[in-house]
């Protein structure tokens, strides 16, 4: 019996909406720009029915590269940059402070495998690059952050 | 210790909103940001998060509680500095990608001596940035993935503008002939030919394995990826006639495309695959399947004789390069630690670049031009 793209689309909702929604959050500095991207890709996803075939990635991918889009617009209309006004708990912010501090590269590698858990191969296909150069940015933001987190840690 | 992935749980104390109520309300005329597949469209997007990257440099400015990342620049400072390492004599000279601590801009190439004297900074300075107006258009570069020519005097590598965006260029040893090869390249991994004429290369539009000649021109697939894993990081043999590398096993292929046949079947996932400038042995890794672990293995080339050379819980090796004479590998891991390793899995040392730079990603390892 095949599965109704809407119902695949439902659990990816179900199964990932939240860890997608908190790894946006992570990346973007702002649970609004999160909950948009996360929006337009979902309903991308169910108005392209069965032209999409993996939907786990496809949405993954969709919803990180919305998300980079508004970022752009973001930083082209002075004023509204991101800030962490939104009320979130102090290690919370705390990391979504420290992770602004890397190149959108790394953050996006480090929250896709330090928080998604997802492998290297996984986030080398939604950031689509090579699994070698995913390894580089998980590198480089692991060296950035360690010190960063300690800072703030304990 | 902080563990970073632990850190990293806080997040699971966000409330999340009911997004796909608000994703089944939408219709298609309200979505602006359609996901896009063509690399182009892709790299447009991600341009946006490097100008993003200031804003968030104002984000923290504004915090005023890191004030250690300086003002992003295009390029950083030159250096000409010693390294510690524990070979006593030079065996060759390394190329790797670079970077400043404190520095926010990208990788930068760098070549040293493997006994750890003369390294220098080849690329991110004046001479090489102007003579690229993709860097005026994105604002940012960041250069790895570094190969030599046959000769070892001159150095390909891949130029990163944005995730999608990137271009093939070489430089000569001395620092100057700056040139980009090829714009628009959608490389990863690139091993340049042992007869000079070609360069294969990871293809981040397909993932599978490419070539291109020399000039820039002639592009053509050899493994497009079919499902499966992506293929990874090209090794030519001695006669450049045949490309082995890694897809979830070690390949080899005619360097036609024709004959592609596994050469082991592993248990583990291979991420990385070098074989011997004599072309007698392959070195690998196999990467544990949640990527926080790897191994460096030995094969003969023939896909037999397969042993360990690093102990398992001894780090996340992911890359290998041989010496020029075949007698030393130089093993790195996830974090940027190099360490020389005879192929009998004794550890002759660690590669320490110059105080203040660390080394990311694959190195290269040539033979001194005289």
């Amino acid at each position: 019996m095949s599965i109704e793209p809407h119902d695949a689309v439902e659990r990816v909702w179900r199964e990932q909406g939240a860890k997608l929604w908190r790894s946006l959050v992570a990346f973007t500095a702002d649970p609004d720009v999160a909950t948009d991207a996360m929006a337009e890709a979902f309903a991308q996803a169910l108005g392209r029915g069965d032209a999409v075939r993996d939907h786990d990635r496809w949405i993954w991918r969709a919803s990180f590269r919305i998300a980079a889009g508004e970022l752009k617009a973001r930083s082209r209309r002075s004023g509204e940059m991101p800030t962490l006004s939104y009320q979130m708990p102090e290690p919370v912010a705390d990391l979504v402070h420290a992770l602004a501090s890397l190149s959108p590269n790394q953050r996006a590698a480090a929250v896709l495998h330090e928080y998604a858990d997802l492998s290297t191969r996984d986030v080398a296909r939604i950031l689509g690059c090579s699994q070698a150069t995913v390894r580089v940015h998980l590198a480089q933001a692991r060296k950035r952050l360690r010190p960063l987190l300690e800072e703030t840690g304990d | 210790m902080t563990d970073i992935h632990d850190r990293f749980r806080s997040l699971d104390d966000l409330d999340v909103p009911d997004v796909y109520a608000r994703a089944r309300t939408l219709g298609p005329k309200e979505l602006q940001e359609p996901p896009a597949s063509a690399a182009r469209r892709v790299g447009v997007i991600l341009l946006a998060t490097v100008v993003a990257a200031a804003g968030f440099g104002l984000l923290l400015r504004a915090r005023g509680t890191d004030d250690r990342a300086p003002a992003a620049t295009a390029a950083t400072p030159t250096a000409t500095a010693t390294a510690s390492v524990a070979p006593t004599t030079s065996d060759g000279l390394l190329a790797f990608a670079a970077q400043l601590r404190g520095s926010t801009t990208g990788l930068v190439i760098a070549v040293m001596r493997s006994d750890g004297t003369g390294f220098r900074q080849l690329t991110g300075l004046p001479a090489d940035h102007q003579a690229d107006p993709q860097i005026a258009r994105f604002s940012f570069a960041s250069d790895d993935s570094p190969s030599f020519s046959p000769d070892g005097r001159t150095i390909a590598f891949v130029r990163r503008y944005t995730e999608g965006i990137n271009s093939l260029c070489m430089i000569d040893l001395d620092g100057s002939n700056f040139r980009v090869v090829k714009r628009d390249a959608q490389m990863g991994e690139i091993a340049w030919s042992p007869d000079g004429r070609t360069i294969a290369f990871y293809s981040e539009q397909d993932g599978g394995i490419h070539v291109v000649d020399v000039d820039g021109t002639n592009e053509r697939v050899l493994w497009q990826r079919t499902g499966g894993p992506n293929q990874d990081s090209p090794s030519w043999s001695p006669d450049s006639s045949r490309i082995y590398y890694a897809s979830g096993d070690v390949w080899v292929a005619n360097a036609d495309g024709s004959g592609s046949r596994v050469l082991a079947d592993l248990p583990r996932h291979v991420g990385w695959v070098a074989l011997s400038p004599d072309g007698s042995a392959i070195a690998f890794s196999e990467q544990e399947s949640d990527g926080n672990s790897g191994a460096i293995w030995l094969m003969d080339a023939d896909g037999s004789n397969v042993r360990r050379v690093t102990d398992a819980t001894s780090g996340n090796w992911y890359t290998v390069t041989w010496s020029p004479d075949g007698s030393r590998l130089l093993i790195e891991d996830d974090r940027g630690t190099a360490v020389f390793m005879d192929p009998d899995g004794t550890s002759t040392g660690p590669l320490t670049p110059p105080d203040g730079w660390s080394v990311s990603g694959p190195i290269a390892w040539s033979v001194q031009p005289a």
